[in-house]
């Protein structure tokens, strides 16, 4: 059996997971799933459904590699392009919007458990501050900030160019303060 | 938006995901953005700390398990397969008519362009020239043919496999038969595959399919087992046929599976329905032909014959006298 390393890239492990080498794919799954889960995660916003998710979509990529033979140049940006694929499916199946461009946003379910830094009032406030923003902000927000992709993933999932990127993501951030600010909360 | 500013946040973004600098040193680099640029930056942290929700371990290496056992245990698909796939993908292929059409067609072309040696190839057996050619025409019949047929091919193939096992039993052949037992585990896996599972069972043409499916495979069995029991048989042979005895019993197991609740019955011959034959249109009356006179009803036994004029000096024919010639 070949070894694989850290240096492996994602598009040979594609390539051998196709014939048959089930550590490969092992490989994959290590280096994708803490990313992937926590995109899910933050858009879900519900443990079961994440699991359920994150499971399905490393399985809809197994049986495209096993059964389609596709070639994937870009893996990770092929990963969480499907995830919003199925995603879109989860929210269209759960109703949470009759709209598809609404699915864009995150839903007004928020999480609020957690143990970390902020307390559970900031963290209702960051994440309804999130909502608040247009679908793309809030989309370069969860790939560049949750899942932690790169620019150049990011773009080539949104089908932008990485200036444009950099762009929104300041008008984001920027409308995020805004959004926490004492002044919003006075105006509201 | 400020241009400037948008590229000194990305540097900063980029250096603080590198873990190049703090978020103090980024400020401090650029004094003109100052307020502004750690503002933007304290989001950015605490949108980054509310996305680390902790993972149940269980689930991530359950999960990572299934899916590593899946492709292990994943058959690469042969090139059939992946004819198989086209055929099904194409809409030409999903008409029941033009499929048949398409079968035909193909025949006919791989008549016309062997000269008949599809024909001649039917009867070949594994080692033989034409043995290829029979089976291109097999994998193409079921790769046009629906699923629901398909599963009747594969019973057919397999039967046809078995014969071929006797043949070459028969003719001390006994390299060619791993090849036919493959194959025949290969078409007894296709007719005992899982979504059988799916259909439903109070069918009585489908329960009345796998009964006799069931039927095949025991048949198939004891002519396995009569040919082990022949002192003929190599051990190689041998093997390949214990093989294939094994095989079968995995599919009778499948059939079991796929029934938990017992075996269907074999459904009696008054249940299944009849074709729906249309029913013949009535008998035209006859209409009388004026001219004719009618017949009477009951001719009375004493009225007289006579013969017609003309008629009178006619003979009987002799009937000839002695045995016929040829006869004793």
């Amino acid at each position: 059996m070949r070894q694989l390393n850290t240096e492996t890239p994602d598009n040979v492990l594609v390539k051998r997971t196709s014939q048959g080498y089930g550590n490969a794919f092992g490989e994959l799954y290590d280096r994708h799933f803490d990313s992937l889960y926590r995109y899910i995660y933050f858009r879900v916003s519900n443990k079961q459904d994440a699991e359920d998710l994150t499971e399905t979509i490393f399985l809809r990529t197994l049986e495209t590699i096993l059964h389609k033979k596709k070639n994937i140049k870009n893996f990770r940006a092929w990963l969480f392009r499907l995830a919003h694929n199925i995603l879109v499916d989860h929210y269209r199946s759960r109703k949470f919007h009759a709209d598809i461009d609404e699915v864009e946003y995150l839903p007004e379910i928020i999480n609020v458990s957690g143990e970390n830094s902020l307390d559970g009032s900031d963290r209702k406030l960051l994440k309804d501050a999130i909502t608040k923003l247009e679908p793309d902000l809030q989309k370069v927000i969860s790939y560049r900030f949750i899942a932690e992709l790169s620019y150049a993933e990011t773009s080539e999932i949104m089908g932008l160019k990485v200036n444009h990127l950099r762009v929104l993501q300041h008008r984001a951030l920027k409308q995020l303060k805004y959004y926490l600010s004492k002044d919003f909360k006075n105006h509201e | 938006m400020n241009d400037r500013l948008t590229s000194v946040l990305t540097q900063c973004i980029d250096g603080l995901e590198r873990g190049e600098m703090t978020l103090i040193e980024c400020v401090e680099n650029y004094p003109e953005f100052k307020d502004e640029l750690r503002d933007l930056l304290d989001v950015m942290q605490s949108i980054k700390t509310i996305a680390h929700e902790p993972v149940e371990e269980d689930f991530r290496w359950r999960t990572r398990a299934s899916l590593v056992n899946k492709v292990i245990s994943h058959k690469p698909a042969s090139i059939w397969d992946k004819f198989r796939l086209w055929i099904k993908e194409t809409s030409i292929f999903r008409n029941r008519v033009a499929k048949v059409q398409i079968v035909l067609v193909i025949a006919l072309l791989l008549s016309l362009v062997s000269g008949g040696s599809v024909l001649a190839a039917e009867n070949a057996v594994p080692g033989d020239f034409l043995y290829p050619l029979k089976m291109f025409v097999e994998e193409l019949r079921m790769a046009i043919i629906g699923e629901d047929d398909d599963v009747e091919l594969h019973l057919r193939f397999a039967e046809k496999r078995l014969r071929e096992v006797e043949s070459l039993a028969e003719k001390g052949r006994f390299e060619g038969i791993g090849t036919a037992i493959d194959r025949f585990e290969y078409h007894i896996e296709g007719a005992t595959r899982p979504d059988l599972a799916d259909k439903k069972h109070d069918d009585i043409l489908r329960d009345w399919r796998l009964y006799e499916l069931s039927e095949t495979i025991i048949k198939h069995q004891e002519v396995l087992e009569r040919l082990l029991e022949d002192e003929v048989v190599v051990d190689e042979a041998r093997a390949a046929i214990e093989h294939a005895i094994e095989a079968s019993t995995k599919g009778q197991a499948k059939l079991n599976e796929l029934f938990p609740e017992g075996f269907p019955a074999k459904p009696p011959i008054e249940s299944i329905p009849a074709p729906d034959i249309p029913k013949p249109q009535t008998e035209p009356e006859f209409e009388e032909v004026p001219g004719i006179p009618e017949l009477p009803v009951e001719i009375p036994v004493d009225t007289e014959v006579t013969p017609p004029e003309g008629d009178e000096g006619v003979l009987p024919i002799p009937l000839p006298v002695g045995s016929p010639p040829g006869r004793p």
